[in-house]
């Protein structure tokens, strides 16, 4: 194999890594820890459509 | 935990598969999501089993299966009830949808120059997607779970906007590129497949970004999901442009997707039935499929390897072919050449040995008399000879003349049989004529062609017969309306095989040196050339090796009612 393919595996690697990763993360954050926030109505009940 | 309680909305809390519940209203959504993947599962699966090693058809699976995460993740925003997994499955959509571009974008780079972007474009897009990796769990992606409402929805961070903005720039690039490929030199005669490949890529992500662009535009959500009945057209036009200009075969990809699509449909049937037993004949049929299957795909890809093969043969033939009869009419051309070359001081050798036979430089010895004889014997040969390969290359060069007229074939045999009678006596041969023509005997040939092909036969026969005689008869058949002239001898004869290729250029019987005898193997070769041009037909016949031969040639007679070739 050549530099740039090594170079072109290298940043495919990089890439599919960095989005496992990134959703991991977000599994950690947003189920396990449930780190997001909920807005709500001041009087905490949604507005219905109808 | 958050102070929510779901039962407000009356939202549907059990789901299957976290994708199947009653929040999924009407099975519009199912179809919109679950169609597409089937799909492009089934397609891209069917190229991938018979051209894997295509990097197209590999990139065209790859988008394939980051489409199929992107409409379950989807399909999850639609079912589920769980604000935890809507903010999960939200934030990690976007990877999703971003892979189905960049795939799509390498997708065009392998179809059209069957190579990757380039390094620099490879660096550009992972740079371009660091923002995404880095902030896709933040809030910069999604801010929160919307509670203001009973729709289930997150509220979009600015990272959505950088996310489209890519997914645009993609397009574009992909755009770009196509048109780009199109202007240029080297594919300008695959126009229209670049043509058809970028808008089909492009159509198909406009397709499938479509519920997205109208979703984010809070249009409708639902509206935009008709975009997604898009995707499999699009797809199956892209797997079509494979399939045309990939060299794969489409019987090979029918015979695969319809033993592929049976085979899914008889297993479909053990999910949606429960009658008694039912399992055991679906199992064995599919089973049986399968092996059924596997024999007609195998069977059928037998027949395109082995019709690959013949093309590619006839293609190299055709080039040999071509080759050969640019070789051959090279060959005839310096035979021509080298031929008028030698005949013009033969002629002067023959001239000077014919003079000084005659005494035209006073007496000679005997003894030079006899070698000047061999002189003159040999020259003549040689003059034969060299009128053979003339005539040959006249033949095949297509510029052999004849002058028709019609004259008494009988009649000039027996001049040439005089005329020839002491060399044939001079060899200890004798020579008879015999005449059993009751008509005019008048045929309408070259005079000139006509009187060499026989003086040739008498020649043959002269050299292919060490004792004995040679008999030339002349005959008649007036029911046939045919008159034909024969040679026959006692010499070494042929064997069946030779009379097949006698006539052959460079063909001598196979027992012409045990006598010693020289020559070209081009004489009967050029006789039977001539004869049939003039409208004649010639055969040889022989009653085996050492039994002698016959030659005999047969004209169309003229009556006076006309016949024989016209002019």
């Amino acid at each position: 194999m050549s530099t740039s393919t090594h170079i072109s595996a290298f940043i495919k690697i990089a890439l599919a890594l960095g989005i496992l990763a990134s959703i991991g993360i977000t599994y950690q954050s947003k189920i396990v820890n449930e780190d997001f926030e909920v807005f709500t109505n001041p009087d905490g009940l949604p507005e219905l459509d109808e | 935990m958050h102070n929510f309680n779901p039962q407000y909305c009356e939202w549907d809390t059990t789901s299957t598969f976290l994708i199947f519940s009653d929040n999924v209203f009407g099975n519009f959504i199912y179809y919109s999501h679950l169609l597409p993947i089937a799909c492009l599962l089934f397609l891209s699966g069917v190229l991938v089993w018979q051209s894997y090693k295509d990097p197209a058809v590999r990139t065209l699976l790859f988008i394939s299966l980051a489409f199929t995460a992107w409409s379950l993740s989807d399909l999850v925003l639609w079912a589920t009830a769980n604000p935890s997994h809507t903010m999960f499955f939200w934030s990690i959509i976007i990877h999703f949808e971003l892979l189905i571009y960049i795939g799509s974008l390498y997708f065009v780079y392998y179809f059209i120059s069957k190579k990757p972007p380039s390094q620099r474009a490879e660096l550009l897009i992972f740079i371009a997607y660091i923002p995404i990796l880095l902030f896709a769990h933040t809030s910069y992606n999604l801010q929160g779970f919307d509670y203001t409402n009973c729709w289930r929805e997150a509220l979009e961070g600015k990272l959505l906007a950088y996310v489209y903005f890519m997914e645009l720039v993609i397009a574009v690039w992909i755009l770009a590129y196509g048109i780009y490929q199109m202007r240029s030199e080297v594919a300008r005669h695959r126009t229209k497949e670049i043509l058809l490949v970028t808008l089909g890529t492009v159509a198909f992500l406009t397709s499938f970004s479509l519920g997205n662009i109208i979703g984010t535009l809070e249009i409708d959500w639902e509206l935009g999901q008709y975009g997604l009945f898009g995707v499999p057209v699009f797809v199956s036009l892209l797997t079509f442009l494979i399939i045309r200009y990939r060299s794969i075969s489409t019987k090979l990809f029918m015979a695969q997707g319809l033993v592929g699509g049976i085979f899914v449909l008889i297993i479909s049937i053990l999910f949606v039935r429960e009658i008694e037993n039912v399992r055991i004949i679906t199992s064995t049929t599919a089973i049986l499929v399968l092996l059924l299957g596997y024999y007609l795909i195998k069977s059928v890809n037998q027949e395109i390897i082995q019709r690959r093969k013949v093309e590619e043969l006839a293609g190299r033939l055709e080039k040999a072919n071509a080759r050969l009869k640019i070789l051959d009419k090279m060959k005839s051309e310096f035979v021509s050449i080298a031929s008028h070359q030698l005949r013009s001081p033969l002629t002067s050798i023959r001239g000077y040995a014919s003079m000084l036979l005659e005494g035209s430089f006073g007496k000679i010895p005997a003894k030079v008399v006899d070698a000047v004889e061999h002189i003159q014997d040999s020259g003549r040969y040689m003059a034969l000879s060299i009128e053979d390969y003339l005539n040959v290359s006249r033949i095949e060069a297509g510029n052999m003349r004849y002058e028709y007229s019609d004259f008494n074939l009988r009649e000039e045999a027996e001049k040439l049989v005089e005329e020839l009678r002491p060399m044939v006596l001079k060899k200890g041969l004798k020579l008879k004529s015999e005449s059993a023509c009751s008509s005019g005997c008048t045929v309408r040939a070259d005079i000139g062609k006509t009187r060499q092909v026989i003086q040739n036969l008498i020649d043959n026969a002269l050299k292919y017969a060490p004792k004995g005689s040679i008999t030339v008869s002349t005959f008649d058949d007036k029911k046939k309306k045919t008159i034909s002239i024969r040679i026959s001898d006692t010499g070494v004869g042929m064997s069946a095989e030779t009379i097949q290729d006698i006539f052959d250029k460079f063909i001598r019987a196979r027992n012409a040196n045990a006598i010693n005898v020289t020559g070209t193997g081009l004489g009967l070769f050029v006789a039977k050339k001539m004869i049939e041009e003039m409208g004649g037909r010639i055969w040889a016949e022989s009653e085996g090796e050492g039994k002698g031969s016959v030659f005999t040639m047969e004209f169309p007679l003229i009556t006076k009612s006309g016949g024989g070739k016209k002019k």
